[in-house]
């Protein structure tokens, strides 16, 4: 048996997570890049999602200092750049391909495409992400390793496309696991211990209990999901385990989610960067990091990684790290 | 004032004391064992921080990077000392981080409307318009076929009569770059369409509806006008346009809001096509004079097709279905009015004042047209050959 360290919790606010973004300051931000986005036809779009991940980053804080989102706009370009200059290509070799194979084989060419880029685009986006981070100077980092990764996507995709989508479950703990374990900020490396089966558990509930609630159980749904990410992530050091705590409970998910709702629907969605903002602090303050760690003395172990092609491919895709 | 100092190497935090110099930042440790002495260069330095102000964080030179973390009033004050060396756009959002909210939230909700507005009443169509000569006029012709061959089996094509109509284009001196093919359908439907690349449809409902051959004139004018402008061409480019701004809206925020843009686009279109066919009416009223057409034929033509929709009226509220009557309302926008505005076009324009030519040839394919059966014996060449003399 693991032991993942027992400690109380209750008197461990300075550890807690907390979020202090303003839905008026991320509706002006939402206005200025709007505004940027249409005038430069489009071309401003990565700047603008700079613009949101700094302010999101910016006003999450842990033990009295903010986190920091270091991508830039044109890093972000360059990636999207890069990413179309990869589609365009392999889809200019299909078309030559096609022009003497018969349409079966570019059918196929085409599935493989999907099969590679889902993967790097999950991949991808998640180390960037993770790399630009940083918390008091202190860089995240990610050593995953792309073939690695690939090669477990590929079995778990099988598996669900052999059991009809019911593996599914597994399939997201297991990349979900590969992208946390392969994390780490300083020396501290994170680390997650879910099964399939618990998220399984999760979903089915959700599938019984959704619609004959008319979607008002949508919000424990959310709030069980939630939990089940933060509750089986832990920190690692040595030997040394400690877990993650959430302390969302139904009342709170549901009170906030609900009011969410109906503030788009009254405001035909422009409360959206109130609601953003609502939401994002509902998760944050109810994530409390381990102790036992000493979070003063995290040491610089990273370098510097700056490619955002996985990150431009996961927002076409629109892919959604849901953890 | 104090502060935050990371050194990029550790997360220890050291207090230090910073104060603004010439041309960058001393910072230097309070505590005696702890050495901090730093210069940071002004040019070198950059803000990180989006947050409203209350906690500052700046940033000096290459990875891994130095840091400073501090709140307070010095640090808006070092936050603007910063932010001026670096970029306009930066600056803007700092700007905008620190505006009272409701002051931000008007001014911006105002700032944003105002740009939507301009963008899919003025950007959108000039882009639309535009947008439309660089595509080539074959690809034009082409989805016009398709569009066509979409919808051909719904028309019911009277060969002989679309032949005689084709006649009566040539005859009444029209012309176009594109090859025009006219469809006679035999349908009771007062109407009449362009599909773009030169195809015309006229509904038996119309034709016998005319009271002179001239209002038939008027109306293949009117038709020509829309492929030769190339309205419908213009429409798909507008609504690509306006589509783009769209995309880029619901990219990344919610999309709800995108709602009340749909619905604004479509009222667009809506008043959008209404422009077209007065362009179409301006234009076709053009072809008239250019062949010495009598131009009033196209204001009686008007007259037909309000008997029409009239007809059309009294069918539905005998019916009382309130949905189709809605939507008849939308399609047919006020055919009063464009009647005006054709009655007040020929009157202000002298140009217009001329005496119309006569044309037996047209009227007799006309009055060929109007005629309930059209046997496959009857000469048609030789009776309008006959009039002629």
């Amino acid at each position: 048996m693991e032991n993942y360290g027992d400690q109380s919790f209750k008197n461990n606010q300075a550890n807690r997570l907390s979020f202090h973004g303003k839905g008026s300051t991320f509706f002006g931000i939402v206005v200025v890049n709007v505004l940027l986005t249409l005038i430069t036809l489009g071309i401003y779009y990565p700047w603008a999602k700079a613009a949101y991940r700094k302010y999101t980053w910016n006003e999450t804080e842990f033990r009295d200092s903010r986190f920091v989102f270091n991508g830039t706009g044109k890093e972000m370009f360059i990636g999207f750049l890069i990413m179309y200059a990869i589609i365009i290509s392999f889809y200019a070799s299909l078309i030559f391909f096609a022009t003497f194979t018969s349409g079966f084989f570019v059918l196929i060419g085409i599935y493989l495409l999907m099969l590679i880029l889902i993967p790097f685009a999950i991949f991808g986006g998640w180390k960037y992400r993770i790399s630009r981070t940083s918390w008091r100077g202190i860089f995240f980092s990610f050593d995953g390793d792309f073939k690695e990764f690939l090669i477990l996507f590929v079995k778990n995709l099988l598996l669900t496309i052999l059991t009809l989508g019911i593996y599914g479950a597994w399939m997201r703990v297991a990349v979900q696991k590969y992208l946390i374990s392969h994390t780490k900020i300083g020396n501290l490396r994170f680390n997650f211990r879910g099964t399939g089966g618990d998220l399984f558990g999760i979903n089915i509930l959700g599938f019984i209990l959704l619609y004959p609630t008319l979607f008002l159980y949508m919000p424990i749904f959310i709030k069980n999901r939630f939990n089940f990410s933060v509750e089986n992530t832990y920190i690692e050091y040595g030997n040394n385990r400690q877990l993650f705590k959430s302390t969302l409970e139904n009342k709170e998910a549901w009170k906030t989610l609900v009011v969410n709702g109906l503030l788009l629907v009254f405001t035909v969605g422009l409360a959206y960067p109130w609601t953003f903002m609502r939401t994002m602090k509902m998760f944050m303050r109810n994530v409390i990091v381990p102790d036992g760690f000493d979070y003063d003395s995290l040491e610089q172990s990273s370098e510097d990684y700056r490619d955002a092609t996985g990150d431009e491919l996961t927002d076409m895709m629109d892919i959604d790290f849901g953890f | 004032m104090q502060a935050k100092y990371f050194d990029g190497k550790t997360s220890n935090s050291y207090l230090v004391e910073v104060k603004s110099q010439m041309n960058g930042l001393k910072i230097e440790s309070t505590e005696r064992d702890e050495k901090i002495n730093r210069f940071w260069n002004l040019e070198n330095i950059t803000s990180e921080s989006f947050s409203s102000g209350k906690k500052v964080l700046l940033s000096y030179g290459e990875f891994p990077y130095e840091r400073i973390e501090l709140n307070g009033e010095g640090a808006e004050k070092l936050l603007k000392l910063v932010s001026e060396q670096e970029s306009k756009v930066k600056s803007l959002y700092h700007f905008i981080t620190n505006v009272e909210p409701i002051r931000l939230v008007l001014g911006s909700s105002l700032i944003l409307i105002l740009v939507m507005y301009s963008y899919i009443f003025h950007v959108s169509p000039w882009v639309g318009e535009h947008a439309v000569k660089i595509l080539p006029m074959s690809l034009e012709t082409k989805a016009g076929e398709l569009m066509y061959d979409n919808m051909a089996y719904m028309i019911d094509r009277d060969s002989l009569k679309s032949e005689l109509l084709e006649e009566f284009f040539v005859e009444c001196g029209f012309t176009s770059t594109y090859d025009i093919r006219i469809d006679y359908a035999n349908d009771d439907m007062v109407n009449a369409f362009a599909v773009p690349g030169g195809q015309i449809v006229v509904f038996k409902g119309l034709i016998q509806k005319t009271q002179s051959w001239d209002e038939l004139a008027a109306l293949l004018g009117h038709e020509l006008a829309h492929v030769n402008e190339r309205h419908s061409f213009k429409q798909i480019t507008r609504s690509m346009s306006s589509y783009f701004l769209m995309s880029v809206l619901t990219g990344d925020v919610a999309g709800a809001s995108s709602v009340v843009l749909e619905n604004a686009a479509n009222l667009y279109e809506l008043s959008n096509s209404r422009t077209q066919e007065t362009e179409a009416d301006v234009v076709g009223l053009s072809y008239l004079k250019d062949n010495r057409i009598r131009p009033r034929a196209m204001y009686n033509l008007f007259e037909r097709l309000r008997e029409g929709t009239q007809e059309l009226e009294d069918k539905i509220d005998s019916d009382i279905d309130i949905e189709k009557s809605m939507e008849y309302f939308q399609t047919h926008p006020a055919t009063s009015s464009r009647m005006e505005n054709i009655t007040n076009f020929i009157d202000s324009d002298t140009t217009y004042q001329y005496i119309p030519k006569t044309n037996p040839r047209a009227e007799a394919i006309w009055e060929l047209l109007k005629s309930e059966s059209l046997d496959e014996n009857d000469e048609i060449t030789e009776s309008v050959t006959d009039e002629e003399f």
